[in-house]
């Protein structure tokens, strides 16, 4: 099924972009050509499958003992952030509309 | 030092060794040498995001030091099976105090604070790091167009790309700039440009190489592996790097050395072959002949050729853009703009900073997956898309589980075409297909490797056979690759790095 202007917005929004009238629409055309290429899927008798999620099929709930083992400093941590205080990452306020601190 | 210069990357890693062991060269003067050629020859292949000439030189120093302390014709203990080999990495590999960029302007500036395991194994072993190597960014590509740093060069044709996504780790072996260099694999991504730039590319099966630092976008399909001029220093690269590692969580306890299957031979080995895949519309002609010659040279060794069935590897592309962009929304969510990554100033609130921030930092087709995948696994789509390509996955892993019951191996064409132009294919679902023989090998979980078999009798250009073992048993690829690569005779550098840029007063120029 081919996407409608209104899903690929939603679908953006949701992945945390913001695009321009035209990008949304060259956009769509591109997703409904790969959403087009992956229809074969739906040719499939694919009743009683079961999902194969990763290749290890035998591989479930890795666990390590529970040891304090060494951390990266906490100098190191936030190097590569644009903008920290006080030895923590600093963002912008959180909620809009007058609700919260600023 | 000329001579080195010029003979450098000519030496497997063998010989290196035995230079070294017999002080006919040091681990600094190869590292020199390596340091000389790139600098002359990448301006032109644009294989190299980032030069590490310190850290080079710094590990060769050691390595010398060490090699003082004994005498000659021999290597002390410390040496690892890597000792003085010039090494460079993809760069979306973490390697503590470089940049890792992903060649995208989301990491343009973010310096690793740790380094990846892969690399680390590879340093542990004595290798040189000479720096860090040109992808599609983040990874999503076949032919390093989509780096924001502008795409490598062909070394076997400037005009060409050197495929992808791995295309600066291709060619940056094919122009003699690195004796052998890590990339990553999700879908084809190590094999595909391997076989566009006449180098061995290989795939590990899922699990024996530790992840733990490469910044991946599918978790249940990436893989760590190299490249190399030829399988036995790919099997040294792999005898060094695929280690157990608990900060993986996929990493498998493996003791087989890969080296220990180089010269067995492949007398009685049962090879299948897929004829379907062979009849594929965009199997190039001369691909199809290259490989069928491939075949009966097998054949000619004493292996038996069994046809076989891979019932779904036609769903698997459709899988594998199922899959990818699901894994690739979630995995890339982490690039918020506050720990890490590109970040607009002037936001007002946290979502304009991720909206913005985002919007800017990732090019077009690393946004177009992103929210390919937001969109597949949504509500209502989730069950018609990613549940079924899943189930596919079921299918195609039962494929081969039932092929390796009757065969030891499998041989496909690593790519449909040799390397096409700059600009040739623009279209994305085009592009895609291009992964056509590597995508079900990642869906499977197993490991993969494209061997160079000559030049294309249209094309004149690199073309190489997969080789595909059983999950878990590559050392059955190394084997079937050591004795066919034993059949062929031809240079493995590209001519135009080789020949025409290795002038004596090139020479002299980049020495002053």
């Amino acid at each position: 099924m081919p996407l409608t202007d209104e899903q690929v917005s939603i679908a953006v929004s949701e992945a945390k972009f913001a695009l321009s009238e035209s990008d949304l629409a060259e956009l769509k055309v591109d997703l409904n050509k790969i959403i087009e290429s992956i229809e074969v899927l739906n040719e499939f008798d694919l009743s009683g499958v079961e999902p194969t999620y990763h290749p290890l099929a035998d591989l479930q709930n890795v666990m390590r003992e529970d040891v304090i083992q060494p951390s990266m400093p906490q100098s190191v941590a936030l190097a590569n952030a644009a903008t920290h205080e006080d030895g923590q990452f600093k963002v912008p306020t959180i909620l809009v509309d007058g609700g919260g601190d600023q | 030092m000329n001579n080195l210069i010029h003979d450098y990357p000519k030496l497997s890693i063998a010989e290196i060794q035995a230079g070294l062991a017999a002080r006919e060269f040091s681990a600094t003067e190869l590292a020199e040498a390596a340091l000389m050629r790139i600098a002359q020859i990448d301006p032109l292949v644009k294989s190299f995001l980032e030069i590490t000439p310190d850290l080079a030189i710094t590990a060769a120093q050691g390595i010398d030091q060490a090699i003082a302390s004994v005498s000659a014709g021999s290597l002390p203990e410390e040496c690892g099976t890597l000792a003085g080999v010039p090494m460079a990495y993809k760069d979306n590999l973490n390697l503590t105090g470089t940049h890792t960029t992903c060649a995208s302007k989301m990491l343009e500036s973010y310096i690793s604070p740790y380094t990846a395991t892969s690399i680390s194994n590879t340093l542990i072993a004595g290798a040189l790091p000479l720096g860090k190597l040109n992808l599609d960014e983040f990874a999503f590509g076949s032919s390093t167009e989509t780096s924001i740093f502008g795409p490598t060069h062909n070394p076997w044709d400037l005009e060409r790309v050197p495929g992808g996504s791995s295309g600066g780790s291709a060619a940056a072996v094919a122009a003699g700039l690195a004796t052998a260099t890590l990339g990553g694999d999700t879908g084809g991504s190590i094999r595909q440009p391997a076989s566009f730039c006449g180098v061995v590319g290989y795939k590990p099966s899922y699990g024996m190489v530790s992840r733990h630092g490469a910044i991946g976008f599918g978790p249940s399909l990436d893989q760590v592996g190299p490249f190399a001029r030829s399988v036995a220093d790919a099997a040294a690269v792999t005898d060094a790097i695929a280690l157990y590692d608990p900060a993986d969580t996929a990493s498998q306890h493996t003791s087989v050395k890969m080296t220990d299957y180089l010269t067995l031979g492949v007398k009685g080995m049962r090879i299948g072959y897929v004829p379907e895949l062979l009849e594929l519309d965009g199997l190039t002609a001369e691909m199809r002949r290259a490989d069928e010659d491939a075949m009966q040279r097998l054949q000619d060794l004493g292996a038996v050729l069994i046809p076989i069935e891979l019932p779904h590897a036609r769903a698997a592309l459709a899988a594998y853009y199922t899959i990818g962009p699901a894994e690739a929304f979630s995995c890339l969510s982490r690039f918020d703009a506050v720990r890490y990554g590109y970040a607009e100033r002037n936001a007002s609130n946290l979502t304009e900073l991720y909206e913005r921030s985002r919007t800017q930092g990732f090019g077009p087709e690393a946004i177009r997956r992103i929210v390919l995948g937001c969109y597949l696994l949504s509500a209502g789509v989730i069950d018609q898309y990613y549940y079924k390509a899943n189930q596919i996955r079921t299918l195609i892993r039962a494929d081969y589980q039932q092929a390796f019951t009757i065969c030891d191996a499998i041989v496909t064409p690593a790519s449909p075409r040799a390397a096409f132009r700059f600009g040739e294919i623009t279209d994305p679902v085009s592009m895609h297909a291009s992964d056509i023989y590597t995508v079900p090998v990642n869906i499977a979980g197993n490991g993969g490797m494209s061997l160079p078999i000559g030049f294309g009798d249209k094309t004149g250009l690199p073309i190489s056979l997969q080789i595909i073992g059983p999950q878990l048993v590559d050392q059955n690829i190394f084997q079937v690759a050591a004795a066919l690569e034993e059949t062929y005779d031809f240079e493995r550098l590209a001519p135009m790095v080789l020949e025409e840029l290795i002038t004596p007063m090139s020479l002299e120029g980049g020495a002053a």
